[in-house]
């Protein structure tokens, strides 16, 4: 996917519906988040925040609707494409992690980049070190995520979403799964990564405190942005 | 990090579902190996009397009993064999050799015995002089004999002795050890055929059935190219009517398969379900494990590996098992056979093939053969069995990554 500079958004979802059988999730929502922004999808729980990052992150179909990411249609793209699109341009952060179980933290960072070769394994192994090191996780590098804690495999989780230095990094509750403490140092070094390399994030949370740090807030309720 | 190190994590990570998938390859490459190698082992026993004679086909003609049972007599399945149709018979298709013999029995008033005279060459005069345990060989022009060494040992005779036959007494070249050439087409005296062809010429009780010449022979063992076995056989039997006794492997099959439960039909038949047991559990237990990795197939999508590639990676890994099962179990497989050594095999010859008076009991001759066959393993079939698990494990693994997969992002929102 080529970055196009032409937008000012990094992303934008243009009249997005989902139904889940009869039940309509998403029904209608178009939203603009400006490049190198922090924006939150704020909601009550059920409201549709997750669905929607997940039709924005392409993991998810929409029934109806576009999802532009730097001003390309990521649906008209095909396998390769949206794969691409997904190692280069985006990150994810789950809420409940989703690493790679049978890998050591290491190599759970190196995963997005094993067919890659926009630079060279040493390089990418020398980044994967230094991101470690950022989350405070360089001494655990050879640690399976069974002998991490929450907070360590969610700071491992951040490290592996930036390994490609990503345009946008979406994350859906990241410090849901958290204790306080945590969930605030894990939250610092989220916002903290993304603005020292210009990465637009956006993140899915119900905490109005955490809301409150963001750029901008998109309010979801019953599927629909509320203006 | 490469993909084969990922392989390797994963592979090690899940031991437990690792292990069942390579014992269950495993397993069923070494039945099926086991299987048909015993099969094709039980098979080729048909195949040993016949090697003994070292021809396929014995063709002889049954014929009558002479009026009075004394001196040189042809016994009941060796009539004369008209010359008309022992020309037709080397000028088949397929025919690759023809050696003929005279085979007699001598009554009283001289004891017992049963002498085959016969051509020289591969399965004549040779195939005898490769069993001599003591003396000289003969050849087609000797006036001297070999005898067999359980006769020579029970009539006290010796190398360099002479054996009365008829009014003659023939010189004894050697003595030949028949029972380790198995018992087929066996006698007590051996001699060229020019020999035998005079004593049947002179003997009264011949010349009374049979118009037997100086050139004749009641019995002939025939070499074949083996693709052609099944039609020589038919012309023989066409050539020779309705008293000809043509043996071959071909008979020995027919006897064998209705003592041994192990034909290479049966054991085809054995290993082909054990295959199809071993498919369906390998089937299920991918179907399963790439059920179980569901979320991390979605988390390898989200993170930007393409659909193929995440299902490649499974397939590779499902790929390792298969051939670190099949080979294991192939190996195993050959490791038994080792130890297993051979197999022994009991056949019963027919009567025609050897005969003896039934009504002189001393001289019954033991009509079951042994065999003991080595249980080998040929390179085909570890070959066909390698592969085939190979493919069991492929083919699995494609059919149950190509199965619809649940949209990805539900599976990574879940706890
Ligand atoms: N894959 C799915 N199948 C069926 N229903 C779903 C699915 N995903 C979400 N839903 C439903 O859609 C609604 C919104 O879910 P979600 O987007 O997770 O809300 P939020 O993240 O705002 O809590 C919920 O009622 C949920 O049960
Ligand atoms: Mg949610």
């Amino acid at each position: 996917m080529k970055v196009n500079d032409m937008t000012d958004f990094a992303i934008q979802t243009e009249d997005l519906a989902i139904s889940y059988g009869a039940v309509e999730v998403i029904r209608g929502v178009s939203i603009e988040v400006p490049k190198g922004q922090f924006s939150a999808i704020v909601g009550k729980s059920g409201s549709g925040k997750s669905t929607l990052l997940g039709i924005i992150s392409g993991l998810e179909n929409p029934d109806k609707g576009r999802v532009l990411l730097n001003g390309t249609d990521i649906f008209a793209l095909d396998d390769n494409g949206m794969a691409e699109a997904r190692r280069r341009q985006i990150g994810i952060v789950f809420q409940s992690f989703n690493l790679v179980p049978s890998l050591s933290a290491l190599e759970n960072v190196l995963l997005p980049v094993v067919f890659d070769d926009k630079m060279s394994k040493p390089d990418y192994e020398a980044r994967a070190h230094d991101l470690l090191s950022q989350v405070g996780m360089n001494d655990r590098a050879s640690h399976r995520p069974g002998a991490l804690s929450g907070g360590e495999q969610q700071r491992v989780a951040i490290a592996r979403a930036m390994i490609n230095q990503p345009t946008i990094l979406l994350a859906d509750e990241p410090t849901g799964n958290l204790d306080e403490t945590t969930a605030a140092g894990v939250l610092d070094l989220l916002t903290g990564l993304c603005r020292d390399i210009g990465t637009t994030l956006l993140m899915v949370t119900h905490d109005m405190d955490i809301a409150a740090k963001a750029d901008r807030i998109i309010e979801i309720k019953n599927g629909k942005v509320e203006q | 990090m490469k993909r084969t190190h990922y392989l390797k994590r994963e592979l090690g990570f899940r031991r437990g579902r690792s292990i069942a998938t390579l014992l269950s390859i495993g397993v069923s490459a070494l039945a099926a190996v086991l299987l048909i190698s015993i099969a094709t082992t039980y098979s080729k026993a048909v195949q040993a009397p016949m090697k003994s004679v070292g021809a396929d086909i014995v063709a002889q003609l049954s014929g009558d009993i002479p009026k009075a049972l004394e001196g040189l007599v042809f016994p009941h399945p060796n009539a004369l064999l008209p010359a008309e149709s022992v020309s037709k018979i080397t000028a088949l298709p397929g025919v690759v050799s023809v050696t003929r013999g005279v085979y007699l029995w001598e009554l009283q008033p001289n004891p017992y015995k049963s002498i085959l005279g016969i051509d020289g060459g591969a399965a004549g005069l040779d195939n005898l002089n490769a069993n001599l345990v003591a003396g000289a060989a003969i050849t087609p022009e000797s006036n001297a004999i070999l005898i067999d060494s359980d006769y020579a040992a029970k009539n006290g005779l010796a190398v360099g002795g002479a054996l009365l036959i008829g009014d003659q007494d023939f010189e004894i070249s050697g003595i030949v050890d028949a029972a380790t050439g198995g018992k087929v087409i066996r006698a007590n005296v051996y001699m060229p055929i020019g020999l035998a062809q005079e004593l049947a010429v002179n003997a009264p009780r011949v010349q009374e059935l049979y118009p037997f010449g100086p050139n004749d022979a009641n019995m002939l063992l025939i070499k074949v190219d083996s693709r052609d076995l099944r039609t020589v056989v038919e012309a023989i039997r066409t050539e020779l009517g309705k008293k000809a006794v043509v043996s071959s492997g071909l008979s020995f099959q027919e006897t064998l398969d209705s003592v041994l439960f192990l034909s290479e039909k049966i054991g085809l038949i054995l290993a082909l379900v054990v295959g199809l047991f071993a498919t369906a559990f390998v089937l299920r237990a991918t179907a399963s494990a790439v059920n179980e990795r569901q979320r991390e197939m979605a988390v390898l999508e989200a993170i930007g590996w393409t659909r193929h590639q995440i299902k490649w990676q499974v397939i590779l890994e499902n790929t390792v098992l298969a051939v670190l099962g099949s080979v294991g179990g192939i190996l195993l497989a050959v490791v038994i056979a080792r130890l297993m050594g051979g197999i022994e095999i009991s056949i019963d010859l027919p009567w025609d093939l050897s005969s003896t008076p039934h009504f002189l009991p001393d001289a019954k001759l033991d009509r079951t053969a042994i065999v003991n066959l080595p249980l080998e393993i040929s390179p085909s079939l570890m070959a066909v069995a390698g592969l085939g698990g190979i493919a069991v494990g492929l083919l699995s693994a494609i059919i149950a990554t190509s199965l619809k997969r649940p949209q990805p992002w539900a599976l990574l929102c879940s706890e």
